[in-house]
């Protein structure tokens, strides 16, 4: 583990700091420039300190603004009286700053989650999951999929690749036909190995929880950061009231 | 289809992080009830796969494309209450580590796509299965739970931003269940081609989904109680002005408020609202409550009915019927 403050931090303490700085962006709505540049120029200084690759996060964080924007589109329709092009164009003149709002305040979020997922290794998220008291059974589940997810896709690159150069020039509908045996196939192959780590598993004494290697509580550092975070949350809140 | 932070206001999230809690909170309990730890390992192995499946992407109009999502297949492989806790895992991980679905949007995204997804799928399957038990019947069943379970998550997403004041209702109802009823004909063909594969090389699978699913009675009455209280939380909302019909039946001066007010048997509670109580809200409310469980209790009836009418029967028999 590296030395620097994020890794420091006990990850349920960094998951929770980030739930309640999501809810203080979106219970705010952040619209006045000073807020936003604020909450930008924040995420931006912590993930420098938890050494986080800012170009990634940004990047991986603009992905929602496709989705936000199309559902913004739909906003100023609310005040289309009689559905002219004149209105419409009135209507959206006038909404600019809803429509706006409605893309700005998701990427936020999405720019803070990840920082945490940038800040953290996969592993520290699903033990302070299991920290915040998830259900037993959502968080053995999580774990397996971490441990699966990339097995099964290479799996299903290998398979897709092999369907490829086997046939390249099939029709639509033998190539629809095709995948849905491929998946099926996944399905019950999938089962079959459920099966054998669960046999697995048990020989290793597996009573039904997974142990945990660390236990990490929470310290006077995390209690810092989820007293500045919570303040951070407020002032946002007070500040675009 | 999944609601970013933001999109919704707080009574809208509050209300829906409260029905996820509780749809998924149930799930848990059922699931520990009654699988063992063997099956739970099957649950996190199914659920990676789904998590890799939904790399299977289709083309829709436009250049544009959608992606398998899985709620209706897992629904109907493994029961719709292991099916919910298995899609809101998907749902979680997308929405912690990905970015996918926002936080305080999260209770809606698993309402709409782990509970509605799941059980639209699996009730449809069973429902057709009660029906028949050919291969028609399992490749017709699924593609039309894949296919509803698109359309009516799509529906409640609507709905959702609507209730939020972030989008007209017309206008987001109407895109998109159009393009998620196009996306769902893929979801439906991919849905139908993995049931049909399954049913010929491994059909054990199938039957122990649908043994999971068995008793489904008390978790459809879960259900139902859990969108009966979203309606009651959400009657509030219901518009005093009259509906189309009544708008035109006055205006265009058809008929008069004294005809409209005869009628050969009294409704029981006329304009949505429950009798006898003062307080508007509560009467709409109370209303809201007794007709979604009235509704349900219907549908699980005709459901009912229909299986008992195809109880005994040859499979070949029933394949016609249903063909």
């Amino acid at each position: 583990m590296s030395n620097n403050a994020a890794d420091q931090l006990a990850p349920h303490a960094k998951i929770l700091a980030a739930v309640i700085a999501v809810l203080g962006i979106v219970l705010s709505a952040p619209h006045i420039p000073l807020a936003v540049a604020s909450v930008i120029a924040i995420v931006l200084l912590l993930g420098f300190i938890a050494q986080a690759s800012i170009r990634r996060m940004l990047l991986q964080s603009l992905l929602v603004i496709p989705i936000a924007g199309a559902i913004s589109l739909f906003y100023p329709l609310r005040f289309v009286a009689d559905w002219q092009l004149t209105s419409l164009a009135a209507a959206y003149a006038a909404n600019w700053q809803p429509m706006l709002q409605l893309i700005i305040t998701p990427w936020l979020c999405v720019l803070v989650m990840m920082l945490l997922v940038h800040s953290s290794t996969r592993s520290d998220l699903l033990f302070g999951l299991e920290r915040l008291r998830l259900p037993r059974v959502l968080v053995l589940m999580l774990s397996f999929m971490y441990r699966y997810v990339d097995v099964m896709r290479a799996q299903l690159r290998a398979a897709h690749r092999s369907l490829v150069s086997r046939a390249p020039a099939l029709s639509k509908r033998r190539q629809v036909l095709l995948y849905g045996n491929l998946a099926g196939s996944m399905i019950i192959r999938a089962y079959d190995r459920g099966e054998r780590i669960h046999a697995a598993m048990l020989s290793r004494g597996f009573t039904g929880t997974l142990p945990s290697l660390q236990e990490q509580r929470i310290t006077t550092r995390d209690v810092l950061l989820l007293g500045a975070t919570t303040l951070f949350a407020a002032a946002l809140i007070l500040m675009n009231l | 289809m999944h609601i970013p932070d933001g999109m919704l206001d707080t009574k809208t999230f509050s209300t829906l992080w409260v029905g996820a809690a509780t749809g998924v909170g149930y799930a848990g309990y059922w699931v520990r009830k009654n699988f063992d730890s063997s099956k739970i390992v099957l649950m996190a192995v199914m659920a990676a796969l789904i998590f890799a499946l939904q790399m299977l992407n289709f083309p829709i109009a436009g250049g544009t494309s959608g992606h398998f999502t899985g709620g209706a297949l897992v629904g109907i492989m493994l029961g719709a209450w292991p099916g919910a806790i298995v899609m809101t895992g998907v749902l979680l991980i997308q929405a912690l580590f990905f970015g996918d679905g926002g936080i305080t949007t999260l209770g809606a995204n698993i309402v709409n796509l782990a509970i509605i997804g799941c059980f639209t799928g699996a009730l449809i399957y069973q429902l057709f299965q009660r029906i028949s038990k050919s291969l028609t019947s399992k490749i017709v069943g699924s593609f039309l739970g894949a296919f509803l379970a698109v359309v009516f998550s799509a529906a409640a997403v609507a709905l959702q931003l609507w209730v939020s004041g972030s989008a007209q209702f017309i206008a987001a109802l109407s895109a998109m269940t159009f393009w998620h009823a196009i996306i769902g004909v893929g979801e439906g063909i991919i849905t139908a081609g993995i049931i049909a594969y399954i049913a010929k090389v491994r059909p054990k699978i199938l039957d122990e989904g649908a043994q999971s699913s068995k008793g489904s009675f008390k978790s459809v009455v879960v259900v139902f109680s859990v969108v009966a209280l979203l309606a009651a939380s959400l009657s509030f909302l219901a518009s005093t002005h009259p509906d189309g019909l009544e708008f035109v039946y006055f205006e265009q001066e058809i008929g008069t408020a004294e005809i409209a007010e005869e009628t050969l048997i009294p409704a029981p509670m006329p304009d949505y609202a429950l009798p006898g109580i003062e307080n508007e809200a509560l009467a709409i409310a109370g209303a809201g409550i007794i007709g979604t469980m009235l509704t349900g209790v219907l549908i699980w009836a005709l459901a009912l009915a229909l299986s008992r009418k195809n109880k005994g029967k040859d499979p070949a028999e029933t394949e016609e019927v249903l063909e």
